[in-house]
């Protein structure tokens, strides 16, 4: 229940820590200095080559170790003078000393203060080591890692001795009791922290699930490339990351004839010479004899290979230390810790045993002892996997930009002022507002799913432009039956509203429900709740139709959690999920809330696709591997209370639409904000999770927030956001934010979608295009289903709606739509028809000015520039054939980007 | 096995940074540049410790003739078998002393030497939409089902991910797919033709008119009626004076890549290049008379002129939908006359002028040609597997034992790989998966078959699972 209790939402927790001040305010530049750090603070090079031999360093000490007084040890540092410690010292010392030079402008030596992680030091086992995290904190928040510079010493060196190993300082257990270690940063005074030694006589057997299969994982040989993948490599499988420790253990001793582990001679086992390369390896080598992995596996062969007793304590929670922190660039570095705590009380440091990886290599990296170096600005996590748990530590990095200077823009909301915090901290300006030209078109495009005609712009400018004639233009817009469409139709690609599955007339069904409930702005709570739980009929219930579109309860599962929750639970179908909390037994339990779902057809009316959803009590989902009968549980919430009879749906549906729940009200928020941004705060929509985490937290946390708040009513959301300055920014980059794609610093320039480019081409020419099985002038934004789709709608990008994703719509811009604008016979017959806009505009004797000007606000809503109307006007005067002329001039605006772009 | 700093020195050398550029110019975002890389490498160094297949461009012909040769009739003959499973042709010696096939390939049997037999192609898969998928992208289907379409989670087909992962330097498409307008069995669209997970955009290029027809040409490389060039280029002048209105617009990186295609557009619509490619009536009337007048003969043709304009990967498929079929390898009734009238005699002159060909063009060695099936045809004469139409005078689907041929690419030909056994009921040596042979022409292509490629969801997916290239291709003569 603790692994449940923090399923998936620990970035709430950085949320909130966030908004509620836990980052240290970072003023708009005022530059953090950078150089008070104590002298002989950390230095960093994870590329130095260690001095691994630690008993050899522990016997050379002296037994009572010195502690030499901060300002003399100072004073030998920064002079490059050997230390009386008798510390091994890194070769890379050289080449930082010039970090260390005290210059200009250092503060007083009472400007920080220290402080330990962890708290008390326990040492468990013969083998326990713990590795030790100080930081110096000053006054304003800032926080440097000293970790490696610190000096150490043991109260009682007959219980424990310290050893540097690397960058990283351990202590290790000598005999059992309580000591105290000294923590020293001069010139600050030392500090005391608990140290207590059990276990230190008894055996210490290498451990199979708590060491063997880690160093599989952290040596890669089970990675989904290799051993990992489900079919294994050369004849020998593990189970992907070492979910499966049983089958590995299997795959490792039992299987491959008894090669893999020789117990009689521990070195001629496949197990060790096939990472060495001894024996020829298609992976390449993976491992050294002097790798704790290797020494790992070869002791554990030794000691007989064996599995653990059955009373071995079971892992129950990760943690990683210290806690959330902001690093400043460059040097950018920070120690960690990771800690496991197991189910009979003890903690082990599992740093080294545990798999380090960065969720983005570009921003920050990780050294497999732990070392964190940042790179670039923005927001990652270090992920910490270690046997089946996953634990995020996140890691903000801050570099100054020269030349960065906050503007104070005004604030409209709470979007805004999250928005902005997040541009300062990051010292990203922010773009000028849009112009009302912009504006209309961005509106009509996000809200309508077309441009704005001509007379619709006109109308826009002539209703007395100035302050609130934008919100009164989404209040208009909100109120057009296109939005229904529009909206509905972002809905129908991600429930797979298409024919071939549901079959009329359930498609039209289906979609008439989905977009009555937009045109009645149906609060999105009771939408989700009358999808998940649906009974009944296909044509008489609509959202039935929910269940027809799957077939068995873990696709029903996978698609909720997606769509509902932002959750991608499909990997954990076949193992643990490689990037996330989600294990396997956590997907059946889910999956179990639609064990019961049965689909019956409904008799004659069979062959019209007409189906009922109805419960199948006695039904129940088995486990994958373990082929065991899973009880529904709820992810973070337990098992819900469900008595037989009880629709589970129906808990599912209490649980997830609650306004408190974890995942509901954010994944909802999250995705209105990508449609109307071009870019969710987690990236992809339906894909959150620690290693992905939101890029902007507290403004996620406030929108959906706001959403609960309004009884899930989203088109207050979208009035909330278009009101905000965020969504009113120009597109226009400035030369600090012209990288930035992420923080919301401009608008982002993106292409029409299919729907959006099909209607807007119409709109323009004056010919609308004909859908098969529905009425002259329906447009493309209403198609219900997938069977009316046409080359056109495929090429630019209209999914078929065989997955619960939005990934399904192409996004991408492809050759086949340049070629398809360029030459296409539908853009061209379209341009030519008699009945449509060109002809009827070349025929009706207007000038030249005033042609192109119609022209020019149908498709920009815009008028032309001096410079396009003079070649313009030169290209239609010199043109014997009029009509054809004014084709080439909408055919060049049609095919001009900033046509096809919503900006 | 390749050191950090041999990797990045390859980071720095002139192939890496011509990979980045032509990774711009494609736009093919989908795959990094570490990725791309790293296949790159793994390829290199599977070719250098193998001393097989080669680091050089590669392309690739992929004849898929649907339904499928029979191996008893044409490449794996069994003379001393039963009647009713040997059938009515007799073997023929060949060039090769010791390779046999069938006599109504005496073109083909004059050139063993060029081309090399796999006899023990197997997997299980009996229907055409399911096996084709297999064959194709190297995946094994989860259902064996006649109503299996494409997906949009499907694996994608071996020339989408070539498409990606090796595209074409010239601009011409990476992949182009010669057919006719649908590919599949019960309406439904043959899935392992196109981009799958990858996205549309990986799609090949269809082209499905008749190259036989003196007005062939391809819509979309060609103008508008009433769109003549002098009209194009106006136009291209009006479009550039409205976009230089808003030069803003090049600085976003999407609309940077869709003036890069644009910029193809343009260059494929009046570059010659293409349009010659795609230009058959170039070519001399004797090599199309060689060739044979007929679709896939002359779609065979074309197959080389793209290859030879920088394509990558031409499939051509050689049948149609399956519930209307016509002339090819589907032959559940009158599989005899069938085949001795039309079908291998047709199959026997292209496939021997396009190995002549491309050889008298010194363009064999670098382009791997391969003629396949989803599967071969039943040992017994009116045996039923999957088709209950299949009359006493038709073979029906057999997906368990069946020949192949690949020339080209460096492999060496005049061999046979694997054994059937007295029937071809089954493999006796060396089975070859369809996992296997998509490794091999994934290696053929320079394209490690470890490589990694990410679906939708961002999972990152090896190119093929579980398949190891069958390197004997490439040895040297036993």
């Amino acid at each position: 229940m603790v692994r449940c209790s923090t399923l998936g939402i620990s970035w709430l927790k950085t949320a909130s820590e966030a908004s509620s001040g836990g980052l240290p305010e970072r003023r708009a530049g005022v530059r953090i200095p950078q150089n008070t750090l104590p002298s002989g603070a950390d230095s960093g090079g994870s590329s130095a080559s260690p001095k691994r031999n630690s008993v050899r360093m522990r016997n050379a000490r002296p037994r009572t170790r010195q502690y030499v007084g901060g300002a003399l040890l100072a004073l030998l540092v920064s002079a490059g003078g050997s230390e009386g410690a008798a510390m091994p010292r890194p070769s890379h010392r050289r080449t930082t000393r010039q970090e260390l030079r005290p210059a200009t402008g250092v503060r007083p030596a009472s400007a920080f203060t220290v402080e330990m992680a962890p708290k008390v030091l326990r040492l468990e086992g013969a083998r326990a080591e713990q590795g030790l995290i100080v930081t110096a904190v000053y006054p304003d928040g800032t926080r440097r890692d000293v970790s490696s510079a610190a000096r150490y010493r043991v109260v009682d060196p007959t219980r424990a001795s310290i050893a540097r190993e690397g960058v990283r300082w351990l202590v290790r257990p000598r005999r059992n009791g309580d000591t105290h270690l000294e923590v020293s940063v001069p010139p600050m005074p030392a500090i005391r922290v608990r140290l207590v030694v059990r276990g230190s006589g008894e055996p210490a057997p290498i451990s199979f699930r708590g060491e063997v299969v880690p160093a599989l994982t952290k040596a890669g040989c089970n990675q989904g490339t290799c051993h990992g993948t489900p079919t294994g490599k050369g004849g020998f499988r593990l189970s992907l990351q070492g979910y499966a420790p049983d089958a590995d253990y299997a795959a490792l001793v039992r299987e491959g004839s008894g090669r893999r582990v020789n117990r009689a001679d521990p070195g001629r086992s496949l197990l060790l010479l096939k990472p060495l390369v001894a024996v020829p390896h298609a992976g390449g080598r993976r491992l050294a004899p002097d790798m704790p992995e290797y020494r790992v596996l070869s002791q554990w062969i030794a000691e007989g290979a064996a599995e653990d007793p059955a009373d071995t304590p079971t892992l129950v929670k990760l943690e990683v230390l210290p806690g959330r922190e902001t690093l400043s660039l460059p040097g950018a570095r920070r120690q960690i810790a990771a800690i496991a705590h197991f189910s009979d009380g003890t903690r082990q440091d599992i740093t080294r045993v545990a798999k380090l990886t960065s969720s983005d290599d570009d921003l920050v990296t990780v050294t497999r002892e732990g070392r964190v170096e940042g790179r670039q600005r923005g927001d990652a996590a270090i992920l910490v996997r270690y046997q089946h748990l996953l634990e995020a530590y996140p890691v903000t990095l801050l570099r100054d930009v020269p030349g960065f200077r906050w503007d104070s823009p005004r604030a409209e909301n709470y979007v805004d002022r999250h928005v902005y915090a997040r541009l300062r901290l990051f010292q990203i300006p922010a773009s000028a507002l849009c112009t009302d030209t912009e504006f209309v078109r961005r509106a009509y495009l996000d809200l309508l799913g077309r441009i704005p005609s001509a007379d619709e712009v006109r109308a826009f400018f002539a209703g007395a432009a100035g302050p609130g004639a934008r919100a009164r233009l989404v209040e208009t817009l909100l109120s057009r039956p296109e939005f229904p469409d529009f909206w509905a139709l972002k809905w129908a690609d991600v429930l797979r509203i298409q024919d071939e599955t549901l079959r009329d007339p359930n498609a039209k069904a289906y979609h008439g429900w989905v977009r009555d409930s937009l045109a009645t702005n149906k609060p999105l709570d009771q939408f989700a709740r009358e999808l998940l739980t649906a009974s009944g009929g296909s044509s008489s219930n609509p959202p039935v139709n929910y269940f027809r579109t799957l077939q068995e309860p873990q696709e029903f599962a996978e698609a909720t959690a997606q769509l509902f929750m932002g959750v991608r639970m499909t990997c954990a179908r076949c193992h643990n999920h490689p990037f996330e909390r989600w294990t396997q037994d956590e997907y059946y339990q889910f999956a179990a809330f639609f064990s019961q779902v049965q689909r019956r057809g409904a008799g004659r009316r069979r062959d019209a696709g007409e189906e009922t959803i109805g419960l199948n009590e006695g039904a129940e989902v088995t486990h994958l591997r373990t082929g065991k009968i899973m009880q529904p549980r709820l992810p973070g919430a337990g098992f819900p209370a469900i008595r037989s009879g009880d629709d589970r749906r129906v808990a599912l549906a209490d649980w997830l639409v609650q306004p408190a729940n974890p995942f509901f009200a954010r994944a909802m928020a999250n995705r209105i904000w990508s449609h109307l941004l071009g870019r969710g705060i987690v990236e992809p929509v339906d894909d959150f999770r620690e290693s992905n985490p939101p890029v902007n937290g507290p403004l996620l946390a406030a929108l959906a927030r706001d959403l609960a708040d309004h009884g899930f009513d989203q088109r207050h959301l979208i009035r909330t956001i278009m009101a905000s300055r965020t969504y009113q920014l120009s597109s226009r980059a400035m030369p600090l934010n012209r990288d930035d794609e992420t923080y919301f610093s401009h608008a982002l320039v993106r292409a029409m979608s299919a729907e959006q480019l099909a209607d807007s081409l119409s709109q323009f020419a004056g010919v609308p295009d004909t859908f098969a099985g529905y009425p002259k002038g329906t447009r493309a934004a209403q198609l219900a289903g997938t069977r009316a789709r046409t080359p056109f709608l495929k090429t630019f990008g209209r999914p078929d709606r065989n997955l619960n994703c939005e990934c399904e719509r192409e996004k991408e811009p492809t050759l086949f739509q340049a070629l398809t604008l360029l030459t296409g016979r539908q853009l061209q017959s379209k341009l030519r028809a008699d009945d449509g806009r060109v002809a009827a505009l070349a025929a009706s004797g207007r000038a030249g000015e005033v042609v192109l000007e119609e022209l020019y606000l149908s498709a920009l809503a815009r008028k032309p520039s001096t410079r396009e109307r003079q070649g313009l006007l030169d290209h239609l005067t010199r043109a014997t054939d009029r009509r054809a002329a004014l084709e080439d001039i909408a055919w060049a605006l049609l095919n001009s980007k900033e046509f096809l772009f919503r900006r | 096995m390749i050191s950090i700093r041999g990797r990045s020195a390859r980071l720095c050398d002139g192939v890496s940074r011509r990979d980045f550029l032509r990774v711009g110019a494609v736009g093919t975002m989908g795959l990094g540049l570490p990725q791309l890389l790293q296949a790159e490498a793994i390829a290199a160094q599977t070719a250098r410790s193998t001393g097989k297949g080669s680091a050089r461009e590669k392309s690739c012909i992929l004849l898929f003739l649907m339904g499928g040769q029979s191996q008893l009739d044409m490449w794996d003959m069994k003379p001393d078998a039963p009647e009713m499973i040997r059938g009515e042709f007799k073997p023929i010696s060949t060039r090769v002393p010791g390779i046999q096939i069938c006599e109504h390939m005496p073109l083909l049997a004059q050139r063993t030497h060029k081309f090399a037999i796999i006899r023990s192609m197997a997997h299980w898969v009996k229907n055409h939409g399911p096996a084709g998928y297999y064959a194709l992208s190297g995946m094994a289907p989860k259902r064996d089902i006649v109503a299996f379409g494409l997906n949009a989670d499907d694996y994608p087909a071996f020339g989408s991910v070539a498409s990606l992962l090796k595209p074409s330097t010239r601009p011409v498409p990476s992949y182009v797919q010669l057919s006719p307008s649908l590919v599949g069995d019960g309406g439904l669209q043959m899935p392992g033709l196109h981009g799958g997970f990858l996205g549309a955009r990986y799609d090949p290029l269809k082209v499905m008119n008749d190259p036989n027809q003196d007005d062939f040409q391809v819509e979309e490389l060609s103008l508008p009626e009433g769109v003549a060039h002098g009209r194009l280029s106006a136009r291209r002048s009006l479009l550039k004076l409205v976009e230089d209105e808003f030069p803003l617009l090049a600085e976003s990186k999407r609309v940077a890549r869709m003036d890069q295609f644009y910029q193809r557009a343009f260059n494929l619509v009046t570059s010659p290049d293409a349009r010659r490619a795609f230009d058959l009536q170039k070519e001399p009337l004797k090599l199309r008379e060689r060739y044979g007048r007929n679709v896939y003969a002359q779609q065979l043709l074309l197959a080389r002129r793209l290859v030879e304009a920088g394509v990558r990967l031409v499939t051509l498929v050689w049948g149609g939908p399956i519930n209307a079929p016509d002339d090819y390898w589907d032959t559940h009734q009158g599989n005899f006359p069938k085949q001795r009238d039309k079908l291998i005699p047709t199959f026997d002159r292209c496939y021997s002028a396009l190995l002549d060909d491309l050889e008298d063009r010194g363009l064999l060695d670098d382009t791997l040609v391969i003629a396949m099936g989803e599967f071969g045809r039943t040992p017994r004469v009116g045996q039923i597997t999957a088709n209950g139409g299949t009359d006493s005078t038709g073979r029906d689907h057999w997906p368990f034992c069946y020949s192949i041929t690949l020339a080209g690419g460096g492999i060496r030909g005049g061999q046979v790989i694997g054994k059937s056994d007295e029937t071809t009921a089954t493999v006796t040596e060396r089975p070859v998966s369809p996992e296997d042979l998509t490794a091999t022409l994934y290696h053929a292509l320079g394209i490690s078959h470890h490589a990694e490629v990410r679906d939708q969801l961002n999972r990152p997916l090896p190119v093929v699972r579980g398949g190891e290239p069958v390197l004997e291709l490439w040895g040297s003569p036993a």
